[in-house]
């Protein structure tokens, strides 16, 4: 029923669109990975850190700035794009249960970023031995596990600005907000950062190898955080008789 | 009067206040560090700018642009240009030139607020405005070149104005990156971040600057000719 319905949510964005967007985002992802450690390939050299954890800690940065944009369109088109068509009120007869619609955009949604880690993650482990840097595939599964369910409170926190505002232009353009806290986020204080949803992998990775018991906090979090929104997203009310 | 109704357009659709948000946040936000770290003068206002022109000018204007063609084609606005005997040509030029005064305004408003920072520390407004003149004026004509690149983008998208925003999503990106490294040169969106530090640029850099704009506002004037 669920793949049914995801079907359907797909044909009505375009299933190809959606996949040449996630390719493209990897791309740029990997690309500007990929560049940043070329230009500085001598000072990583210099310093030691021309290992796989750093590599993997880089790229996976590149990787949190992709994000907020990959989400920001992902859910202009799943979600926004409701509001651009006026077909919100669809909701109001019969056939389709507003819950079932948007559990299945989230479906679809997850889909998607499932499919932006994976192809970042295999991209990865085809570049490393061309950087010249040691596979190590624990640590590489590791890594990107981590990434998977950690990474997810940045599009959960970039659906924030898609539910409160209408228009999907304007709330993709506000995603900006969570790049801007991303950069500086040094100023805040560790105590105050580490309540921040879009901070939570930056914590990680900072820390190279990160302990269980933090990554296991982080990840219940993280989900608690995921269901809370999804929760916001069904529960809010899309639909006005004017 | 033209212009004006442009600005009408996207009136009450809340844009222009994302775009005020886009303009204090960061303005305030760094100038009242610079305050604290006991910056004054030009100092003070090279801080108070630095990450909106790095990264908040860059997507304020792809927003501006993009909502106002995405906007367009959403309420079938070329449709009743046409019904009222405006031609395509002339509405997108109006909407060319809305552009550039809403950047200069825009400008107005970000320079007014780090200002009001200035002054609160203690400078003459006044005398840091005459001596920052010349990247003030250099930061209105990358805007121009910016508004120029996502005018094009858009008149080529056509209704996939999303991409526009995107592009200047990357832009704004790479902006954090890129103005540090020699390559800035070939990357437009590095361009206001770099005017601000106007004693490290060369004079053929703002003679690039110049070039870039005449070509692209020209770009635009043909490539509105060419619309049907």
């Amino acid at each position: 029923m669920l793949l049914s319905r995801m079907k359907v949510e797909m044909f009505k964005i375009g299933g190809k669109k959606l996949l040449a967007i996630t390719i493209l985002a990897t791309l740029l992802n990997k690309g500007a990975g990929i560049l940043y450690l070329t230009i500085n390939r001598q000072e990583l050299k210099e310093a030691n850190h021309w290992t796989i954890q750093h590599y993997l800690s880089i790229s996976q940065y590149f990787m949190i700035l992709l994000l907020v944009v990959f989400s920001a369109v992902l859910w202009y088109l799943i979600l926004s794009s409701e509001n651009r068509h006026g077909t919100w009120s669809i909701l109001l007869t019969k056939p389709i249960v507003k819950r079932k619609l948007l559990f299945t955009k989230h479906f679809l949604f997850l889909l998607f970023y499932i499919v932006f880690v994976l192809v970042s993650a295999l991209f990865s482990l085809v570049f490393l031995p061309i950087l010249g840097i040691p596979v190590d595939i624990g640590v590489w599964a590791k890594t990107y596990l981590i990434f998977i369910i950690i990474a997810l409170s940045v599009p959960y926190s970039q659906i924030i600005f898609h539910l409160l505002l209408k228009n999907g232009i304007q709330a993709a353009s506000l995603s900006i907000v969570w790049i801007f806290l991303i950069v500086i986020k040094d100023m805040f204080p560790e105590m105050i950062s580490k309540m921040i949803p879009i901070y939570f992998l930056d914590h990680i990775l900072t820390s190279i190898i990160p302990d269980t018991t933090t990554v296991f906090i982080y990840s219940i979090v993280t989900l608690l955080f995921v269901l809370v929104m999804i929760i916001v997203s069904v529960r809010k009310n899309y639909y006005y008789y004017d | 009067m033209a212009i004006l109704g442009e600005f009408k357009k996207m009136h009450r659709t809340g844009v222009y206040a994302i775009m005020l948000i886009l303009c204090i946040f960061p303005v305030v936000f760094q100038g009242l560090l610079g305050v604290y770290s006991d910056f004054d003068g030009d100092a003070l206002f090279i801080t108070s700018l630095g990450i909106f022109c790095r990264i908040f000018i860059v997507i304020a204007i792809g927003l501006l642009v993009s909502f106002s063609f995405n906007n367009e084609f959403k309420k079938n606005g070329y449709l009743n240009s046409i019904y009222h005997g405006i031609s395509h040509k002339k509405a997108l030029r109006n909407k060319l030139f809305f552009f550039y005064i809403m950047l200069i305004v825009y400008f107005i408003v970000s320079l007014m607020l780090s200002g009001v920072i200035i002054t609160v520390a203690g400078t003459n407004f006044f005398s840091v405005l005459i001596d920052q003149i010349q990247p003030i004026f250099y930061l209105n004509l990358c805007g121009f070149l910016l508004i120029n690149i996502h005018f094009i983008i858009c008149l080529m998208a056509k209704q996939a104005s999303l991409i526009s925003l995107l592009v200047a999503f990357m832009g704004a990106i790479a902006s954090i990156f890129v103005p540090a490294t020699p390559y800035w040169v070939w990357f437009p969106w590095s361009y206001p971040y770099r005017v601000l530090y106007f004693t490290s640029l060369e004079p053929v850099h703002l003679v690039l600057f110049v070039t870039l704009t005449i070509i692209s506002f020209l770009v635009v004037l043909v490539l509105i000719r060419a619309e049907r």
